[in-house]
């Protein structure tokens, strides 16, 4: 499997809520984005653009992707 | 990936399922109703009190109380707790109320200070230090007292909360690992009827539904839920056991739904077993329901809030 990696400089912006992060990362599937970031798919959805997307879905350079927190609360 | 009901892109996947948007608003609202008929949840004359806390869970309760309330002709409305815990409570506070204004709802507020003469905020070192007690503990008691108590003086019959199957999956989970199967005997979709007159019955709606589902319907439906958690919740067992289960949700999807539907298989059985020995009586002090002379929410005002 190819494994991302979170690399400043490229042009796929990600936006983590939980930690309120706004990163770049190489393109790749949702999948692979959140592997690479150690986040459980159960705790979070993947927005791309303001649409929800599945994990396997690939996403691109110019995508402006949410990594919104499922749990919340106390 | 398509839905499995239409040819749109699937947006929703979990555990053999494949929805697009519609099929998926359609199935968490379909699933909410049949919850609320199965275990008749609220019945014409019920006065429905939402305990409301500007978060996902209780503001899709909420949205789908009004929708089947209105639609069965039964009263209802919110009740929020304002347990003082600054840069959390305060914000979903505002959120909640801009929901109730929009959706032209009745909300109602109280407070751990105007109750207690205390916020949590206040009391909350106190409790870890000088008494062994951790914040979600004395939060947890404290603010089901004043749900059940301004529900109560409200005139509400039935007392809803948005908890959700991770909440219910991990109830159970962490009552087996304390080895308190009385306390499992007290979970389920509806609790507390006949229990005691002083004790509103309370509703679970959501019941069914994976918290990861609630999120995505209020995500869709585009409902403000910024995310804001609890600056306690790490010091809590749940959210040690709230991660195992992610966990093994994601390496055997329907692993929540098979702790709860082999709870609910159980259920009648612990009923039986622990009948009598969850009963509640009166508490000395203010009169709420309890199980010995001075309930705990009582023993903790006196501990914390008046030292």
């Amino acid at each position: 499997m190819k494994h991302c990696e979170h690399v400043y400089g490229t042009k796929m912006e990600v936006f983590i809520e939980k930690s309120k992060q706004t990163l770049q990362h190489k393109p790749c599937t949702g999948a692979q984005l959140l592997k690479s970031l150690d986040i459980n798919p159960q705790t979070v959805l993947l927005v791309r653009n303001d649409e929800v997307v599945l994990d396997h879905e690939e996403l691109s350079e110019d995508d402006k992707v949410k990594i919104l927190s499922v749990v919340s609360g106390g | 990936m398509n839905c499995m009901k239409c040819e749109e892109k699937a947006i929703y996947e979990h555990n053999n399922l494949k929805l697009c948007k519609t099929h998926f608003l359609s199935y968490f609202e379909d699933k909410v109703a049949k919850t609320i008929k199965k275990f008749n949840l609220y019945e014409k004359g019920d006065k429905v009190c939402v305990a409301a806390s500007g978060g996902k869970d209780s503001l899709a309760v909420l949205y789908m109380t009004s929708k089947y309330c209105k639609k069965h002709h039964i009263d209802f409305f919110a009740l929020a707790i304002d347990e003082g815990i600054g840069g959390y409570r305060d914000h979903t506070l505002d959120d909640l109320r801009a929901f109730c204004e929009t959706h032209g709802i009745q909300l109602e507020v109280a407070s751990f200070h105007s109750s207690f003469g205390q916020t949590l905020d206040m009391i909350r070192d106190d409790a870890i230090k000088n008494h062994n007690k951790k914040p979600c503990t004395v939060c947890g008691v404290m603010r089901r007292t004043l749900l059940n108590r301004n529900a109560k003086r409200l005139g509400a019959t039935k007392l809803a909360t948005g908890h959700n199957l991770d909440d219910e999956s991990q109830s159970f989970c962490m009552n087996l690992f304390k080895g308190n199967m009385r306390h499992n005997a007290s979970l389920g979709p509806i609790t507390g009827i006949n229990q005691h007159a002083n004790f509103v019955t309370r509703v679970k709606p959501l019941y069914y539904i994976l918290e990861k589902e609630t999120r995505l319907y209020t995500f869709l439906k585009g409902f403000k839920v910024e995310f804001t958690e609890c600056p306690n919740i790490d010091l809590s067992f749940r959210s040690v056991i709230r991660d195992k289960l992610n966990e093994l949700e994601s390496q055997f999807p329907g692993t929540k739904n098979g702790i709860v539907n082999a709870f609910m298989d159980a259920l009648p059985d612990l009923k039986e077993k622990y009948r009598g020995k969850n009963d509640y009586k009166v508490c000395e002090r203010c009169s709420d329901p309890c199980s010995g002379k001075i309930c705990n929410a009582c023993k903790l005002e006196e501990q914390l809030c008046r030292a």
